[in-house]
Formats: structure tokens, C-alpha cells, sequence
């Protein structure tokens, strides 16, 4: 992994456990696997914080740890870079589950990410507490009901037993009775199914149409493969067993169902596929080439909003050549070739576009060589997520500066707010209290507040692109 | 002649300019380009407009589950302070100190999750008193018919004992009263340390402890 996500992780880090833990982090990421003693050398803390740092980034799964040595035990750290990058995408999670199963549900979900890694009991306890605090209608929660909807969670793949739980395979023993249980933790691979599931059938909608979008996520609500995100096709379904989907679904779409299936599986997107013929044929959608497909179609929109309409026509060219001449592009883009060689070189330099050389003699003279244009998709793919990484690090360096300059108002803002809070409580009226803050003051915060939200939202609006990437790139480091 | 000035020529050509001219660089352009390159600007300006954030209800409700995360962490006990700075002249008392100001962990862990190596003896288990509390009287004790057969035991003999001297029994009912103290205390840290703090429960803790005050009252009039 490359310096941009190593910071970012830092920067992760340093927002939610302070700047203890992020040096912590960074020092082990310098080091890849590290001991404890190489960790107190390294970073100077004594040995207590030294074990607290570890104990609450082991507990949120930002650092594992590996035993070695039969006599000897030592122990190394090393940082879940992939777990820890999935912070980002917490927020999207927690709105999966609010949407799917209510505000209970959310609620206990939220109450997992916070805590990591927690005891049933324990987590159900916190919830009911904050359920009861906040909802108005208090008698509707009680523990039951957050105990079933935890059992909802746990079916639904969202919530999974901690490695230590199920690795051990002999649950009763003494160690694991006297912990109380076995520990829970979110299972981030059945959202980014689920994120990659609702992808494919937006792209699908944006590609065909509304009723093509249907009939894929029929599909796809068959499929039960159990390797989540990491699987290449989906399980087949049989025309049936797609038309009894649809019934249910959206009956309206039942008599076009045969032709939107010849529809998708004609188009040369490959994302559907005809695998047997007998009862009408069986249909499953093939992952990876949906992953390359939207991973070709965010490069090809940044290509676009980056050097305009004229090269996002030379690079889909080249993107659909996959080897070509510079004559032909130009040819082909009906771009005057001084232009598109112009062009095509900036594509070049920016390390959009490779030139892949072909001697035709064994001399390699440049005369007697083509020079072929192609499209290196992993490479630029890798490239651009290090990108989005880089830029959601920048944003959030800009949120903390800004936060730092105007530390000072918020915290006073913090202070009349809790006081405010206080009198409320006491029975004296809001609009009794004098004003902590000066109208100037006011001000100042709010725009700084605005700022914030806005840089929020721009770390929002790159997870999509993200999602897409990673998938993209898991799938061939994999395959 | 002109033919084999022509291939002279022709072999002078060097692989560079072969491809520059292929490449449609002029002799010019390749000095011009070596020039210009310098390292790119920290912010460089944009070439386009860039599209607009995309905003909706949505969104900011994902602001402000992403807000409210950060916020809630940064509250909690996950979220580890730096030390405050000791002067810059050692003083022997800083030793004390520092000794003081060490920072407990806050949640109970779960130590099966954790590597052996992580788990230290807290602060109040180090300041435990090295005398260990008399625990044989309380061991022997747990059931209620043997704690009756002792309160009986014991209303006898104070029956016998109220006519004698008065001020032994002030005395030794002074040394009871410390003796009961520091046994609670062990109570106290006892249930305390227990493994999971989310175990003991609210209504429980207290019963246990109050038996626990009746039982060692008994044992040590007893005594």
C-alpha cells in the first residue's frame, strides 16, 4: 500500500482515538509487523499507554495481532489497513440498516460500531438505555424486541461472531464461560455486498431501463452465494424462479420479462448470462464483469470532467481498441490528428494511456516499431483509488484545521449549550438566559460549520467512486 | 555523390530524433519542453469547473450520522488523551506524580480478545494492601443454619460476659470496627475486579454486600 493510505489510516485514527493512538498506528505501519518493545523504541510512550493504544485499536479491529514462538511467545502487531478504510463508509452502513429494519435496529447497530467489538447483553443494555432516553414512546422497546432484532441483524449477515469465537471451535470451555459469551462485531463484507448489489442494479437502470433493473435485482435477491463480496458469478436462477420473483415484486413486469432476459444477455456487457437452456433457461450475473464494467465507466466520467469531451472520446477509443496506433485514433475520434496527438499525449503523461512498443525486426530501430496506445485498467484503477484516498485525507486535514483555528468557539459554544441544557432543566425558559455567544461570534461558527459539513459531504459523495474501485481491484487480486 | 551524402545523412540521424519526428516533435520543441518542466504547484488550478457535490435529504442525514460518530468518539473512553507535560526540571516528588496521574483504562476488556502481554495489573490492584484479609472465617460461612448456630453462640456469651469488666470489651469492640473496615473494603474490591463488569448487576450488588456485612459482623464478635 502506498504512503496516501497510510496517512489517510492515520488520519482515521487521530480523529476517533487522539493523536496517541494515531502515532501508535503510524509507527506500525512503518514497520509492517512489530513487536511491543520495537512499538515503546519506536514511538517513546511508556509501557501502560503502549497497552491501552493497542488494547482500543484491537478492540475497533484497526490493529491484529499474530503469536508465534512455542516457548517464547511474541507477539506481533499490524494494522487491518483494509478493515481500518472501511471507516469512511461507517455512516452508509448504519443508513443500510435504518432502512431496511427501522430506527431500533440503526440503533443497535451504531451502538456496535462504537464499541468495536462488544457482549450481546452488554450492547443490548447500552441500547435499551439510549432507546429509552430518546424515543418518546418508551414502553414500545424493551429487550425482547431488541433481542430479536439483534437475531434479524446476526440472520441477515450484518453482525457476525468475532474471530476468536469462531476459530476455537470448542465454545464451552472455561475460558470462553468465564468471558460471559462470545463477542459480536459488524460484518463489513455483507454491506459492501449489499452496496455492490443496489451499484449493479442502478447501473443496469442507467444502461437499459427501469424494468431491465427489475429483473436483475430478481436475480439477485436469488442468489445465495455465501462468499459475499469476493465471489466471481452469482448463483443461477431458472426463468421460474425469476418470473415468481417479479410476481411478487412488480407484477407488471411479468409479460416483458422473457425479452428483457434476451435483452441483457444479447448486450456485450456480459453482466447477464444464459448458462442452461431447458425451462427456459437459466440466468446469473457475472461479477466480474460488472466490476470491470463500472470501473471502466468512473474512469471514462473522471477522464471526462478532467480533460474534456474531445479526449473522453480518444480514451474510449482506446479503451474499446484496447491496442491501437495514433493515426487510427485520430481517424477514428475525427479529431484533426495534430490535435489528438496533442491530446492523446497529455492522456499520456498524466499515465492515463501506456504505449505498449512492437519491433517487427530484430534490431528494435523506432522506424520499424509500432507504437501501440492501450488502456493499463488495474494500473489506473489502483492509481485513482489512491486518489480518492488522497482526497478524502485532504479534506478531512482541511476539516481539522479548521476545527483547530476555531477550537476556541466551539468549545464555548459546547459550554453554553450544556449550560443552556442545565437551566432548561432546572425549569428557566431558553429565552430567559442570556446569550454566552456575541452575534459576531455566531457568525463565525456557523460558517466554520457550514465549511465542516460541506467537507463531510464531499467525503461522502467519493465513496460510490471507492466502492467501485475496490471492488474492481479485489476482484483481480483474487482472480 | 549526392547519393552517398544522402545516406550519410541518413545514418546520422540519431534513435531520438527518429522518434521525436515520428512522435511529430520539432528540433525546437524537445529544448522548449526540458525547460518547462518544473514541479507541479501544490494546488493547480482547475482546468474546469468541477460538478457540483451531490446534496439531498440523504446526505445529510449521512453528515450527520458521520458527525455524531466522530463527536461520540471523541467523548468516549476509546479516545486517549496525551499525558499532560511535566516541567522540565526533574523533581523528586514528579516521581510520585507520575506514578499518580497514569491513566486507567476506563471500559473492562474482554482479555480473551486481547494478547496476554497487553493485560497489566491496574493501579488498584497494585495498591492492594499486601496483608491479605482474614478469609477463613467467611469461607467456612456460607450457609445461613451455621450463622444462626454462631448468632445464638454469641447472644450466651454476651449474656456470660455483660456482668464482666467493661472496658476490655470497649477495646476490643474498637479494634472490631477497623477490622470490619478494612474487610469491606475487600468487599468491595472483590466484586470490583470481577471479570465482567456488566455481570454484576445494579439490584444484586448491594444484597451480596449487606450479607456479606451481617456474616463478617458475626465472625468477628465471634472471634
Amino acid at each position: 500500500m502506498t504512503t496516501g493510505v497510510h496517512q489517510l489510516v492515520v488520519s482515521l485514527v487521530d480523529d476517533l482515538f487522539g493523536p496517541i493512538c494515531a502515532k501508535t498506528v503510524s509507527t506500525i505501519l512503518q514497520n509492517n509487523q512489530i513487536t511491543m518493545k520495537e512499538i515503546i523504541q519506536h514511538t517513546g510512550f511508556d509501557r501502560r499507554t503502549a497497552n491501552q493504544c493497542l488494547c482500543v485499536l484491537i478492540k475497533h479491529r484497526f490493529v491484529r495481532y499474530e503469536e508465534s514462538g512455542e516457548k517464547i511467545r511474541t507477539v506481533r502487531y499490524s494494522v487491518d489497513i483494509s478493515q481500518s478504510l472501511s471507516l469512511p463508509f461507517y455512516p452508509l452502513f448504519v443508513n443500510i440498516v435504518k432502512q431496511q429494519h427501522g430506527d431500533v435496529a440503526e440503533v443497535v447497530l451504531e451502538e456496535l460500531l462504537h464499541q468495536g467489538s462488544s457482549f450481546k447483553d452488554s450492547l443490548l443494555e447500552i441500547c435499551l438505555v439510549r432507546l429509552q432516553s430518546s424515543i418518546k414512546d418508551k414502553h414500545t422497546v424493551n429487550m425482547e424486541t431488541l433481542n430479536s432484532i439483534f437475531e434479524v441483524l446476526v440472520s441477515r449477515g450484518y453482525v457476525e461472531k468475532t474471530e476468536e469465537a469462531t476459530e476455537d471451535g470448542e465454545p464451552p470451555t472455561k475460558k470462553s464461560r468465564s468471558s460471559g459469551g462470545v463477542m459480536w462485531r459488524v460484518n463489513t463484507h455483507t454491506f459492501y455486498t449489499f452496496m455492490r448489489d443496489t451499484q449493479i442494479v442502478e447501473f443496469i437502470k442507467n444502461r437499459f431501463d427501469e424494468g431491465a433493473g427489475e429483473v436483475v435485482s430478481v436475480i439477485l435477491l436469488l442468489n445465495n452465494q455465501i462468499d459475499g463480496d469476493m465471489s466471481q458469478c452469482s448463483s443461477s436462477a431458472s426463468y421460474d424462479q425469476i418470473l415468481h420473483g417479479l410476481k411478487n415484486k412488480s407484477p407488471n413486469m411479468v409479460p416483458f420479462a422473457k425479452s428483457y432476459l434476451d435483452i441483457l444477455t444479447d448486450s456485450d456487457l456480459g453482466i447477464v448470462k444464459l448458462v442452461d437452456d431447458y425451462g427456459g433457461g437459466s440466468f446469473l450475473i457475472n461479477f466480474s464483469n460488472f466490476y470491470l464494467e463500472f470501473a471502466k465507466h468512473h474512469i471514462c466520467s473522471i477522464v471526462r470532467e478532467r480533460f474534456g469531451p474531445k479526449s473522453h472520446r480518444i480514451f474510449s477509443i482506446v479503451l474499446a481498441k484496447r491496442m491501437i496506433e495514433q493515426k487510427q485514433v485520430a481517424e477514428l475520434a475525427l479529431i484533426p490528428y495534430k490535435d489528438a496527438k496533442e491530446l492523446l499525449y497529455t492522456l499520456y503523461t498524466q499515465n492515463f494511456i501506456e504505449i505498449q512498443e512492437l519491433h517487427r525486426t530484430p534490431d528494435f530501430s523506432p522506424l520499424r516499431t509500432f507504437y501501440l496506445f492501450h488502456v493499463p485498467i488495474e494500473k489506473l484503477t489502483s492509481k485513482l483509488l489512491n486518489v480518492c484516498y488522497k482526497a478524502i485525507y485532504n479534506l478531512m486535514s482541511i476539516r481539522k484545521d479548521n476545527l483547530n483555528e476555531n477550537s476556541r468557539l466551539v468549545d464555548k459554544s459546547l459550554r453554553a449549550d450544556a449550560s443552556t441544557l442545565a437551566a432548561t432543566q432546572q425549569g428557566i425558559a431558553p429565552e430567559d438566559l442570556e446569550d454566552m455567544l456575541t452575534s459576531s461570534e455566531k457568525q463565525q461558527l456557523g460558517s466554520c460549520m457550514r465549511i465542516v459539513k460541506r467537507l463531510d459531504l464531499g467525503e461522502i459523495n467519493i465513496l460510490d467512486s471507492i466502492c467501485a474501485l475496490t471492488h474492481f481491484g479485489n476482484n483481480q487480486n483474487v482472480h | 555523390m549526392s547519393i552517398g551524402r544522402g545516406r550519410g545523412k541518413a545514418r546520422s540521424k540519431s534513435s531520438i530524433n527518429v522518434i521525436s519526428e515520428n512522435l511529430g516533435i520539432g528540433r525546437g520543441d524537445i529544448v522548449s519542453l526540458t525547460n518547462t518542466i518544473q514541479p507541479q504547484d501544490t494546488f493547480p488550478p482547475l482546468l474546469r469547473q468541477p460538478q457540483p457535490l451531490l446534496e439531498s435529504t440523504q446526505h445529510n442525514y449521512l453528515i450527520a450520522l458521520k458527525q455524531e460518530f466522530r463527536n461520540y468518539m471523541r467523548d468516549s473512553p476509546y479516545h486517549i488523551q496525551p499525558e499532560t507535560k511535566r516541567s522540565k526540571i526533574e523533581r523528586y516528588s514528579d516521581r510520585f506524580k507520575q506514578y499518580n496521574t497514569h491513566k486507567e483504562l476506563e471500559w473492562v476488556p474482554n482479555w480473551n480478545m486481547f494478547p496476554g502481554e497487553l493485560r497489566m495489573r491496574t493501579s488498584r490492584q497494585a495498591n492492594r494492601p499486601e496483608i491479605k484479609p482474614r478469609m477463613v472465617g467467611r469461607r467456612q460461612d456460607h450457609s445461613d443454619a451455621t450463622l444462626m448456630k454462631r448468632l445464638e453462640k454469641l447472644q450466651k456469651s454476651e449474656n456470660l460476659n455483660t456482668e464482666d469488666d467493661q472496658v476490655s470489651e470497649d477495646d476490643f469492640g474498637l479494634e472490631e470496627d477497623d477490622d470490619v473496615e478494612e474487610d469491606l473494603d475487600y468487599v468491595q474490591n472483590y466484586y470490583d475486579d470481577d471479570y465482567n463488569a456488566f455481570d454484576d448487576d445494579a439490584d444484586e450488588g448491594p444484597t451480596i454486600f449487606l450479607s456479606q456485612v451481617v456474616k463478617l459482623t458475626a465472625v468477628f464478635i465471634c472471634l
